[in-house]
């Protein structure tokens, strides 16, 4: 359940300020919605709102329960760390047992001989792999998808898909996805976006006929650390 | 006389069925309705088996008078309609009856040309010579199709699952079965020693800042085996260059504080603020992959890093002290918590501007290029190189509008018991660092819609 109280927001996208939301009430109830809308390029900052990970620009998003990172983006499962890093940074964060959850993706991925390894050094896939299998442990109220979820038949995917079903039972999902198949496959409700405003849609299979199915950027914001060695560590 | 009971029975047989092959497929006559009716049984046999079908259009063409393309295509006909009843009665999948008829028309096809060569398609054991490799291709767009029928079944199978809110059972291979069990093993472990739901998930308490900052020190770690020796090299740089610039001019006391010891705090708390500064604003504004874990925002990751860098100083100043006061190069201390504080305070003012900082590169990146001058300039007033009381009356002013010097000063004049500051002004720096919190936490708050996480 997440209850959007006059929203306001506009955030930079693609190099210019979008006026997304604009005094927005909104109550989503439980259920599985698929986001749809005539912009998919947008769903990212609606998925960082509905997620609660940015807060909008005026207004309030309150949340019946635990919110799912947006699962499918890199995210923080990059850079210098590794993957143990990460495991114990999100195990204290959603308050679960970092062994047990180290054990359980060792087991799940593909590769587990990298977690032990820079996330720098990882292929794609192992990222990918990494990031959907940790989604899985902490029991979420909400699931929260920005990307297609594991497809490749491989030993992961059959056993990813198998215990995310397990685990969505009852729960909530929003999932923005340009692959029809899982729209589908995990969706029973279309998320209509529209004209600033959210609304639910109970005819999901017309609403992907309506509505383009396009790969959202991978990474929606630019920018990044290029300041962050000019200071220099020397005191003149 | 068993040959004769062998005779009736077959007679008897074949009355059978010429019957059943009338009441099928009474409006042919009986020898075409009976290679219809002995067609039906085709229509069950394996799909990649097409000899069978060969062996009954060739027997029909033996039987029957063929020689007109007429009497050929009611024997066809008469085919084609036996495998569609026998299909229909045994009730079998329409990919397999379109297999079927696709295979008997290829077969026809082909026969109907060895015909026109002259090639005698009644002889024993005929075979059209392109069967093989024509049959293959149907066969494998059957299986296709039927792969296709199969995904649309569990596709549908899944969609009935998910507007029923039920899981759906994946399809797993026998040997995933054991470790599927030690995963859910391991999840319900994980759901039963979880604790209880907070209303608070979503702020950052002590112990989420506590991971922050042990991830944070790793990845500082992780940087470089020399990243802690290099925070010692900073202040060493910059008090060697203090002290040589004293002690080149012949001075060797400054107010009673030794020149090293004198360098040494002004110069590693300046370090120490511009590191905070500099680090605080990078992480504020461009440390946005955290963010996607609900908790971070932009404040908590660049206050985390000032924190962590805090403490590296706090290390290197514990370093630098017991060091030199043990080989007699550095005073010691005649307070060590005065000190601290002031030093703490120093962090706390380079966190604020750290922060104030941040927010304006979430509106205008370029302006971190200016965040080095501003602290350059700063540092010339800062008592870093020199305190107000070495200057005369009149210039005083130049140095004591920065709150910083005030800060500095102090902090000389605790850690030296031969040093008193009159100049300087904890009230007026208190003053200061309270505007500096405040006007970041405004300024957070204001930019912190514009902070996308990465």
């Amino acid at each position: 359940m997440i209850d959007l109280f006059d929203v306001s927001d506009a955030p930079r996208v693609f190099g210019e300020t979008v006026h997304l939301l604009e005094d927005e009430d909104f109550h989503l109830p439980p259920g599985r919605y698929a986001l749809m809308s005539q912009t998919p390029e947008w769903h990212r900052p609606l998925l960082d709102i509905l997620g609660g990970v940015r807060i909008p620009a005026r207004g309030r998003v309150v949340h019946g329960g635990r919110v799912s990172w947006p699962l499918g983006r890199q995210g923080f499962v990059r850079g210098k760390a590794t993957g143990i890093d990460i495991i114990n940074l999100v195990s204290a964060v959603h308050d679960v047992d970092p062994e047990e959850t180290a054990d359980l993706v060792t087991m799940l991925v593909s590769r587990p001989d990298l977690i032990e390894r820079g996330i720098e050094h990882w292929p794609q896939f192992a990222r990918i792999e990494f990031t959907y299998a940790l989604g899985l442990v902490p029991d979420f109220d909400i699931y929260v998808i920005d990307g297609s979820m594991p497809s490749e038949p491989s030993r992961f995917t059959r056993l990813w898909q198998a215990l995310f079903e397990e685990r969505l039972v009852g729960k909530t999902l929003i999932l923005s996805s340009y692959r029809q198949k899982q729209l589908l496959d995990y969706c029973a409700k279309a998320l209509v976006y529209e004209g600033r405003r959210f609304s639910v849609n109970d005819d999901l299979e017309a609403c992907i006929e309506r509505y383009p199915l396009r790969p959202s950027r991978e990474d929606a914001t630019g920018g990044g650390a290029q300041f962050a060695e000019d200071g220099g560590d020397l005191g003149f | 006389m068993s040959s004769n009971e062998d005779r009736i029975a077959r007679w008897r047989a074949r009355r059978e069925a010429e019957a059943a092959a009338r009441e099928a497929h009474g409006d042919l006559p009986t020898s075409l309705a009976l290679i219809a009716s002995g067609a039906e049984t085709l229509a069950t046999a394996a799909p990649e088996d097409a000899g069978a079908l060969l062996a009954a259009l060739v027997t029909g063409l033996r039987a029957l008078p063929s020689q007109t393309n007429a009497d050929r295509r009611a024997i066809y006909d008469a085919l084609a309609r036996g495998m569609e009843r026998g299909g229909e009665a045994a009730g079998s999948n329409p990919e397999l009856a379109e297999l079927r008829r696709r295979q008997l028309r290829v077969m026809v096809r082909l026969v109907e040309s060895d015909l026109r060569d002259g090639i005698d398609v009644r002889a024993e054991g005929y075979r059209p010579a392109a069967i093989e490799e024509a049959m293959v291709p149907l066969t494998a767009s059957y299986q296709r199709l039927l792969q296709r029928r199969e995904a649309l079944e569990t596709q549908a199978a899944r969609r009935q699952a998910v507007l029923a809110d039920e899981a759906y059972s994946v399809a797993l291979a026998p040997e995933d079965e054991a470790d599927m069990a030690l995963l859910r093993g391991a999840l319900d472990r994980i759901d039963a020693t979880r604790g209880p739901r907070r209303h608070d998930d979503e702020r950052v308490g002590p112990r989420t800042m506590a991971a922050l900052l042990r991830y944070e020190l790793r990845l500082l770690a992780g940087e470089s085996r020399i990243a802690l020796a290099w925070t010692l090299l900073g202040p060493a740089v910059l008090l060697t260059l203090i002290s040589l610039l004293y002690l080149v001019v012949g001075t060797h006391h400054i107010l009673d504080m030794d020149v090293q010891t004198f360098a040494m705090l002004g110069a590693t708390t300046w370090i120490m603020f511009r590191q905070i500064i500099f680090r605080t604003s990078t992480a504020f504004y461009a440390h946005r992959a955290l963010l996607n874990l609900r908790p971070f925002t932009a404040t908590t990751i660049g206050l985390g890093q000032a924190l962590i860098y805090f403490l590296s100083y706090l290390g290197v100043f514990a370093v630098l002290i017991t060091g030199g006061a043990l080989t007699g190069f550095f005073t010691p201390p005649v307070h060590w918590l005065q000190p601290a504080g002031w030093i703490a305070a120093m962090a706390a003012a380079g966190a604020a501007m750290g922060v104030i900082f941040g927010s304006i590169a979430v509106i205008w990146p370029y302006f971190l290029r200016f965040a080095p001058i501003i602290e350059r300039a700063l540092q010339l007033f800062s008592s870093v190189f020199f305190v107000s009381e070495q200057l005369p009356d009149q210039y005083r002013p130049w140095l004591l509008w920065c709150p910083f010097a005030h800060a500095l000063q102090k902090l000389r004049s605790s850690y030296f018991d031969s040093y008193v500051s009159l100049d300087a002004n904890g009230e007026y720096f208190f003053v200061w660092l309270g505007v500096l919190v405040l006007v970041a936490a405004v300024m957070q708050r204001a930019v912190r819609h514009r902070s996308q996480p990465m």
